[in-house]
């Protein structure tokens, strides 16, 4: 479907420059299947740091206290950097760049029919502060006190305060780094939002466009405007760590609750954010490995649509015991249970799309398959915690764990490698 | 077939069979719905996997007449929200929305990395001169509907007490008050279940629940420790 190998600019370009050198070509490139691809091995990068990190804080609770080999003793601290850093490399540098940026900016403009993105110096300005924003994580961990260790949702007063998180220019470089990255993935919204919705090959109408271009532009829809409070949110908090301010610290009136429905209204359309390009994927693979065509295009779309106005009015489902009003736990059981209906929907409609095909089980149609069959044990979990009086006591459980990453893992993972065989030479 | 969790962790509060119960309901129709949609899924895979001689079908699914397969599993689906929702939000309204009123009130204090508690004495008010303290170590009635006032120090904690299915965040710069009712005697783990820092792993606490002369006996043995000392607990823990 496509050839990473085509040069749409070569047509314009070619005839008053010479062939551009390496370091442009391939760093400082404006080309989108270039930026798709800088993203995709950055991210892929990162996920081997952040799996590093996973394998040393599990071989740690396999050995308590023993060395773990390649790595050494975990102590108590480094405990806690491997674990906040893990969970934060994993969402917001390898899931994102992965499966929004990468795919994004690939397939965007060889689907619809374009020659490149509309902004495409705003896109290669989005990989750089990217960049940027790995290497300011990368420099968290080798500043004095060490690297910030208060788990990725950064509750305050515990990330806000030197005396009690320990690591202060660490949770500073922290927070500075997941800034600069939604930064870099506002510029990547903007652009994946404009070149589909104004630069479709003539005839192509709405209803025309691939259903997995439309999943990355309503995820990008659902980043812009769920990552807003969430930058705001990060600048109170570099303002309460370094400049004595008091948004959230109680000596002085603050409130560490307000942190965090600044986060989890980022950080549940996040989730979705990442979860519908992973869909989009399985479900353009799907279709054409058994021979079919979407089942009920037009319901899947609405179903997204639906999926991603729900997504913004759940986020106090992560705080059902963290001191909100208990009255407010009611409403948002009512919407996080409601959420089932347009993810089920989807579930269904794949499931639906097998019938009457006739299916290739090659590998990427195995990946998309494994993601169907891996991600219901997920949704099904979610169940358990969106029900509030079952919340009260898996709250902050391994439960969570175990659902979460049954969530992310085929998302991240599994859907990431149906796309790159799928696509990929 | 509704005590699942009660095969792992025993159950010792008023409300922690309404939790279980809740957990059990949503395990069952959701593990069947789960197994039913797998085995679908299963199903067409090999029926439909690629075979010389067949070809696929022209399906939209756009028809009303195809679209009702996915149409009412998922009117299902919304029915079985609504037992769950019923189920978890009469949970809900029990355990943290009603307050009961108290027979007995403890203040629970957490801090970097330690659980302080403060008992009434034998006159059974708080912050009167007999309040007996200890730290990493909670001593209640059975059968004696406690109130809980939660308050911590510097970072968020969470008050976590499993077989009583309790959970509850320690914000800093509120009291938060909860209650339970322990049903059965024994000594059971308290655990801080919210990130704070190099100690949280260290941070556990037990809770003795004993009968009311048991209770009365262990009151008697304690003398009250001065509040100033409480500034200072892992010291007088050692």
């Amino acid at each position: 479907m496509a050839h990473p190998v085509e040069h749409h600019a070569a047509d314009h370009g070619a005839h008053h420059h010479e062939e551009p050198g390496w370091v442009r070509k391939y760093l400082f490139s404006t080309d989108h299947k270039i930026i798709a691809m800088q993203y995709m091995f950055t991210g892929m990068a990162l996920a081997l740091v952040g799996g590093f990190f996973a394998y040393v804080f599990r071989m740690q609770m396999a050995f308590p206290g023993m060395e773990v080999p390649f790595y050494g003793l975990v102590t108590p601290n480094h405990y806690n950097v491997l674990i906040t850093n893990h969970g934060a490399i994993m969402i917001f540098w390898v899931a994102m760049p992965v499966l929004i940026a990468a795919f994004g900016n690939f397939l965007i403009p060889l689907m619809i029919g374009c020659d490149d993105m509309v902004f495409p110096k705003l896109n290669r300005l989005s990989y750089q502060i990217f960049l940027l924003s790995v290497v300011v994580l990368i420099a968290s961990f080798f500043v004095t006190g060490g690297a910030f260790a208060g788990a990725w949702t950064m509750y305050p007063p515990l990330s806000t305060k030197a005396e009690y998180g320990l690591a202060p220019l660490g949770a500073t470089l922290f927070v500075v780094a997941v800034a600069l990255e939604f930064v870099a993935f506002l510029m990547g919204g903007i652009n994946f939002v404009t070149t589909a919705m104004n630069s479709r090959a003539p005839g192509m109408r709405m209803y025309d466009i691939p259903i997995v271009v439309w999943m990355i532009v309503v995820a990008s829809i659902l980043f812009m405007a769920s990552v807003g409070p969430l930058i705001a949110g990060a600048i109170m908090m570099l303002f309460d760590q370094n400049l004595g301010t008091a948004f959230f610290n109680p000596d002085k009136g603050g409130d560490p609750i307000l942190w965090q429905h600044l986060f989890w209204f980022f950080g549940h359309p996040e989730v979705y954010v990442v979860l519908l390009p992973a869909v989009g994927i399985v479900a353009e693979i799907i279709t054409v490995m058994s021979r079919k065509k979407m089942f009920a295009y037009r319901t899947v779309l609405y179903t997204t649509f639906g999926t991603g106005v729900l997504s913004f009015m759940v986020w106090a489902h992560h705080q059902f015991i963290a001191g909100i009003d208990p009255r407010m736990a009611n409403i948002f059981t009512i919407t996080t249970l409601l959420i089932s209906i347009p993810i089920a929907e989807m579930m269904f409609v794949f499931i639906a799309t097998l019938y009457g095909g006739s299916i290739t089980l090659n590998t990427p149609m195995l990946w998309a398959l494994s993601f169907i069959a891996t991600f219901l044990i997920g949704g099904v979990t979610g169940i358990f915690l969106g029900a509030s009086g079952a919340d009260i006591y898996f709250h902050d459980t391994y439960f969570v764990l175990a659902h979460f990453h049954y969530t992310f893992f085929p998302i991240a993972i599994i859907g990431t490698f149906a796309g790159l065989t799928f696509w990929f030479p | 077939m509704f005590h699942l969790i009660e095969r792992f962790l025993p159950s010792a509060s008023t409300y922690s069979g309404d939790i279980d119960f809740v957990f059990s309901l949503v395990f069952w129709i959701v593990g069947l719905w789960f197994i039913a949609t797998e085995g679908v899924f299963l199903w067409l895979i090999l029926r439909f996997r690629k075979q010389t001689g067949m070809k696929a079908q022209y399906i939209t699914g756009e028809l009303e007449s195809e679209k009702k397969w996915v149409h009412w599993p998922h009117m299902a689906v919304l029915v079985f929200d609504v037992i769950i929702l019923i189920a978890a939000v009469r949970v809900w309204y029990d355990v943290k929305q009603n307050l009961p009123p108290a027979q007995e009130t403890v203040r629970v204090v957490a801090q970097q990395w330690a659980w302080s508690f403060v008992h009434p004495g034998p006159d059974g008010q708080l912050d009167t001169p007999d309040d007996i303290k200890t730290v990493d170590e909670l001593h209640v009635k059975v059968d004696t509907l406690y109130h809980f006032k939660l308050e911590s120090r510097d970072v968020l904690h969470s008050f976590s007490v499993p077989v009583f299915r309790l959970k509850q965040d320690v914000i800093p710069g509120r009291v938060i008050t909860g209650w339970f009712q322990a049903t059965k005697t024994g000594s059971f783990d308290i655990q801080c279940a919210e990130i704070c820092g190099i100690g949280h792993a260290l941070m556990p606490g037990r809770i003795v629940v004993a009968t009311a002369p048991e209770h009365t006996a262990w009151m008697a043995s304690q003398s009250p420790i001065s509040v100033a000392s409480l500034g200072s607990p892992r010291a007088t823990q050692e």
